[in-house]
């Protein structure tokens, strides 16, 4: 098994950072809808659901998938608008 | 037939996606241009050509998902958000399985990472320290912590190792964690400090 410098670099920084109470990526699953729907009002989802947020910097693949959701509920709330609303936003 | 209700409550989604007949059929109804959007979405910048095919080939599994994890629903936020959410989490695992369906976790664990994922601008302090960690690795870790953590480091997604190691994302996360806590407490045994193992370069 190789295991390079650039690879151990990785695991001694993660290692570090390791907690006992970190949150699973299931955990993490869980909470990400209300997550996301605060993020997206402007509320500060971070200090709400701190152990998402930090499971969400430390976990590329449940960061892809809420910056994923994000664009979808974005879409979906422009889609959700009056036409005239649209229009206006396009023009602005 | 039932009018369209895109705007159920959480509460009236719940209570129709459980119920059978026409209140069901209604609801998967209303339900389905929604994780359809989700899934094209989610889709559209990642997939060369053939997004739209997938999402519809998808979309069905969505709706099944949906119906038998709606007991999971915590409630804490829209129903829709939620239905979305595991729209976007299927067209993900499709994807990944897509991606690296050909890779075998032999391989992945063997050679060096191609695209290391993005991190702090440092490396190992020394030699020294490649040599230490190396061995604390040997000591401290089972074979099978070893080889789920070079794998993600290696940039195959959780899904994927947990797949080819005959276990759940859930538990994969699990085995790494006690691994990363494992490391941390050899380090701290030896005393060893952030400073002693990696280089910031400064």
């Amino acid at each position: 098994m190789t295991l390079t410098p650039d690879v151990l670099r990785l695991l001694v920084a993660k290692a570090l950072a390791s907690r006992a109470d970190e949150m699973s990526c299931g955990e993490c699953d869980a909470r990400l809808d209300r997550f996301a729907e605060m993020s997206l009002a402007g509320r500060d989802a971070a200090e709400a659901l701190p152990l998402v947020e930090e499971h969400l910097e430390g976990c590329p693949g449940c960061r892809e998938e809420f910056e994923a959701l994000m664009h979808v509920l974005r879409v979906a709330e422009r889609e959700g608008r009056p036409w005239w609303r649209r229009l206006l936003a396009r023009r602005a | 037939m039932l009018r369209r209700r895109p705007d159920r409550t959480n509460d009236e989604w719940l209570a129709d996606l459980a119920a059978e007949g026409p209140a069901l059929a209604a609801a998967l109804r209303d339900l389905r241009p929604v994780l359809l959007r989700a899934l094209r979405v989610t889709l559209a910048p990642r997939v060369d050509r053939g997004a739209d095919a997938l999402a519809e080939d998808l979309v069905q599994d969505a709706l099944l998902q949906v119906r038998e994890r709606a007991g999971q629903f915590r409630g804490d936020a829209k129903f829709t958000t939620w239905a979305q959410k595991v729209a976007v989490h299927l067209a993900f695992s499709e994807l990944r399985r897509k991606r690296w369906e050909d890779v075998p976790l032999d391989a992945v664990v063997a050679d060096p990472p191609s695209t290391p994922e993005p991190a702090a601008d440092v490396s190992m302090a020394n030699a020294e320290a490649v040599a230490l960690v190396r061995r604390l690795i040997a000591d401290e870790l089972t074979e099978r912590q070893s080889t789920a953590l070079t794998a993600v480091l290696n940039g195959m997604p959780l899904d994927e190792v947990a797949r080819r190691m005959d276990t759940n994302r859930n538990a994969l996360y699990k085995l790494l964690h006690d691994a990363r806590l494992k490391l941390r407490k050899a380090f701290e045994a030896r005393g060893l400090t952030p400073d002693d193992l990696l280089d910031d370069g400064a």
